[in-house]
């Protein structure tokens, strides 16, 4: 699974990469994380509002911190 | 994001009255705060520092430790209501305002329309200076137009209701509507002149596939206590983020004091219109992250800092920096950042000069 977190690096960027990274750990799905820093890419992605997280090329959330029971849902959808 | 389009269009008029209001009561309960004496107690606080703190100076007393720590007092003791406010009307914000609609208004429509929405309606947005960017980047992809999206890109962070609310409690309500007015003035004109000059000059930017849109964000209608609840939790993360910050910029307004002669200060920063053009040069390549520069500018005016430099960098300091540009170079042509933030320069410049003449002393 390849799990995307996308935002220049603020506070609340850093808190959905934390989520994240918490949610796979206690689900015990391997997953690959990656933090998007980069303006352009974050664009190309459709992103309009930092810190957005997108799931195998689907975007879930953008604009928030999405809540652990988000995460945990949506990373079961796409298992 | 786009949970707007599926709420329809009812339970956005909900939102957004419910916002409105929280906004409202928050300002009627600013007012009756300075109506209610509290502002000549502070103005004299402040004139009582001044004379004190100048007098320790001459006779060379002070340690740096103390000083440290009067400052953080000082500033404490004038800006915790504002800033508590400006807490809440962050979250009332990020969980109220109708982001989905400004969007779209500054998207549609042509003529000054998306100008005006940008400038005034741009805080809406975001609160966070750092995901200003790809907002920018997203609403000029999506065919906005570069003019609002830059007006959006500049006024947004200079005009954002917790840096108001801050430059009221530290700084007064006359640098509080000289940073509305200028901010939003700047902003849109510099938004407009940018596009002018770059019209037909540029490629159109490709179209972003519109099939990368998220479906899957539109959250559930909640109860009107658990959007406030949401709020409260919004209003928490704005104060973890945030106060670590301005603790820092007080620590610096400190540093200022206890390190800067005023003699210099008022050499390079006081009145006149060098001052006002460094300071607002120093402003568009500083990186000054939200409300920071508000206890930052204090502490220089209280050195002798001339108010029209301090109105120049409440604009450019904000509204650009060098990590901004470059992060913007990389949606744009670097020409473009060029053009608007020579023009914001010449725009802080013009307000600093202004406000100098109408507000003389702080």
């Amino acid at each position: 699974m390849k799990i995307e977190v996308f935002g220049p690096g603020c506070y609340r960027c850093q808190e959905v990469e934390k989520a994240v990274r918490s949610a796979l750990s206690e689900l015990g799905v391997p997953a690959d994380v990656e933090k998007v820093k980069d303006m352009g890419k974050i664009v190309e992605a459709g992103i309009m509002q930092t810190p957005g997280l997108r799931i195998n090329g689907k975007i879930k959330c953008s604009g928030r911190i999405p809540k652990a029971e988000e995460i945990k849902k949506w990373i079961g959808e796409e298992v | 994001m786009l949970q707007g389009h599926q709420e329809g269009t009812e339970m956005m008029d909900k939102r957004t009255l419910s916002a409105i209001s929280i906004l409202v009561l928050i300002f009627a309960v600013i007012i009756v705060y300075e109506w209610g004496g509290a502002w000549s107690g502070v103005k004299l606080t402040m004139e009582q520092n001044k004379v004190i703190t100048a007098k320790l100076l001459e006779e060379n007393k002070i340690p740096v430790h103390s000083f440290m720590i009067f400052t953080i007092i000082d500033y404490i003791k004038h800006s915790w209501l504002c800033l508590l406010l400006a807490f809440v009307a962050a979250g009332a914000l990020q969980e109220f305002a109708p982001r989905d609609k400004v969007i779209k208004l500054m998207g549609s429509g042509r003529g000054f329309t998306p100008y005006a929405v940008a400038g005034v309606g741009g805080p809406l947005l975001s609160m966070c200076s750092c995901s200003i960017i790809p907002l920018f980047g997203g609403l000029y992809k999506r065919g906005a137009g570069l003019g609002p999206a830059i007006t959006f890109l500049l006024a947004a962070p200079a005009f954002n209701p917790a840096a108001i609310l801050l430059t009221l409690g530290l700084l007064g309500w006359k640098f509080a509507a000289g940073r509305i007015i200028v901010a939003i003035t700047a902003g849109i004109l510099a938004g407009y002149l940018t596009d002018k000059v770059f019209k037909n000059k540029l490629p159109d930017p490709e179209p972003l596939r519109i099939d990368t849109e998220p479906n899957g964000t539109a959250q559930e209608k909640q109860a009107f206590s658990e959007r406030l609840c949401n709020m409260m939790l919004y209003s928490w993360e704005f104060v973890k983020m945030v106060l670590p910050l301005i603790l820092l910029g007080v620590i610096g307004a400190g540093l200022v004091k206890a390190f800067l002669p005023p003699a210099m200060i008022v050499k390079y920063l006081g009145n006149g219109i060098l001052p006002i053009m460094l300071s607002s040069v120093v402003g568009v390549f500083m990186y000054t992250p939200t409300l920071v520069e508000v206890p930052l500018i204090r502490g220089l005016l209280e050195s002798g800092m001339g108010t029209g430099a301090a109105l120049a960098f409440l604009l450019t300091g904000p509204a650009l920096s060098l990590p901004s540009i470059l992060g913007v170079c990389k949606i744009v042509k670097p020409r473009v950042p060029l053009v608007y933030a020579t023009l914001m320069w010449i725009f802080g410049t013009l307000a600093g000069l202004v406000f100098w003449f109408f507000v003389p002393k702080f």
